[in-house]
């Protein structure tokens, strides 16, 4: 009984210490959560939401606020992909998202920008949600 | 309290913290409730046995690290995290029906594992998981971690991978993160494990409290996976 309880503690205390060890150096991949490509823009752009085939209650809610907002966007499409949908696999490797992701993307440049983080974070507040998209969509914009 | 949560767990000046927020969010978010409310029965079992509660919380929580900081090492070391995402996030929760069920039928003692070969291990290991809990509490903070919902997996690998990679901090984050995910399920299996314990002491039948609370343990193991089966295989 003993030993049994002894030994996820030991494993679990290696894996701290064999961690703790390795965390200096690896600078290899700075990376932040909004990455804008260095591309050029059109000024042509949509909205995308990435999502799995079973999605949250947060998951809907990014959807519910981003149509909210493009209501008053009507040259800005939103466009709703399933990542679970073999047919939209390679789109979502482009973007390299996996479960929900909301990305602001120029359809003629092909440069994104990652909102994800924002998305879940804004997603409970319909009103400052709606204010930081439409200031994210002015600013990929150009304008 | 939310807001501010949220506010920590976006400042990038202070990884660790926004670390532990981010684990904190994903431990209060709807999405990964039925794994919490499941791993809170199971730790508040023992209610006669404060230390054990808490050593069991305690061990869930370190079940937890051992997966997260596995998968953040995997990707620390090169692998790709667009690849390593879409596995879990495409299975991870998809098969944990499956295993609760059958959990929640061992510990409802229905099926024995005496018939499997080396049945002896294996009835020994059922044994354990029902009665004592400490490795079943570990393995299943292990399991439960494995089961990205969209919302955990977007906390997981949209925001802490992407600060452990880019932080001095590194894999101590993913770290922070799962002490984050497991703090809520200690204090509340402990908040039920002592609220119990009076009750039983109240009636004077501590021990059938706390036989109660197994079967109603293995009978919530025996429902989430229901729910998680029913959720991905649509059968009813």
């Amino acid at each position: 009984m003993k030993s049994n309880m002894l030994k996820p503690i030991i494993a679990s205390v290696a894996i701290i210490a064999t961690s703790f060890a390795c965390q200096s150096g690896n600078t290899s991949e700075t990376n932040t959560e909004t990455v804008t490509a260095e591309a050029t823009r059109s000024g042509n752009i949509e909205v995308i939401q990435f999502h799995s085939e079973h999605r949250c209650m947060t998951c809907n809610k990014i959807e519910h606020n981003t149509q909210e907002t493009l209501k008053n966007q009507s040259d800005v499409p939103f466009r709703l992909v399933n990542v679970d949908d073999p047919a939209n696999e390679e789109f979502a490797e482009a973007f390299e998202a996996t479960g929900t992701a909301l990305f602001l993307h120029d359809i003629e440049t092909g440069a994104k920008k990652n909102l994800t983080e924002f998305a879940f974070m804004k997603a409970k507040d319909e009103d400052a949600f709606m204010a930081e998209l439409g200031n994210h969509i002015a600013e990929f914009k150009g304008q | 309290m939310l807001d501010w949560l949220q506010d920590l767990a976006q400042n990038r000046d202070t990884p660790m913290l926004a670390a532990f927020a981010l684990g904190l969010l994903t431990a209060i978010a709807p999405c990964p409730l039925a794994t919490n409310i499941t791993a809170t029965a199971y730790i508040a079992k023992t209610i006669s046995k404060r230390n054990m509660v808490l050593l069991s919380g305690a061990l869930y929580t370190l079940g937890r690290m051992l997966t997260y900081t596995a998968i953040g090492a995997v990707i620390y070391f090169g692998a790709s995290k667009f690849q390593v995402a879409k596995v879990f996030q495409a299975n991870g929760e998809k098969y944990l029906g499956f295993v609760l069920v059958i959990l929640g039928l061992i510990m409802l003692d229905v099926i024995k594992l005496g018939f499997l070969k080396g049945g002896g291990f294996a009835d020994k290991l059922s044994d354990k998981f029902k009665d004592k809990g400490l490795l079943g509490a570990f393995l299943l903070g292990a399991l439960f971690a494995l089961a990205f919902c969209p919302y955990s997996g977007a906390l997981f690998f949209a925001m802490l991978i992407p600060m452990t990679i880019s932080s001095e901090a590194g894999l101590a984050l993913p770290m922070l993160f799962s002490l984050g995910t497991g703090l809520p399920v200690i204090l509340f299996a402990f908040v039920v494990a002592f609220s119990l314990e009076k009750l039983g002491l109240y009636f004077r039948a501590i021990t059938k409290v706390e036989k109660v609370m197994r079967i109603v343990a293995g009978v919530v193991f025996l429902l989430t996976g229901l729910y998680y089966i029913n959720m991905f295989f649509k059968i009813t």
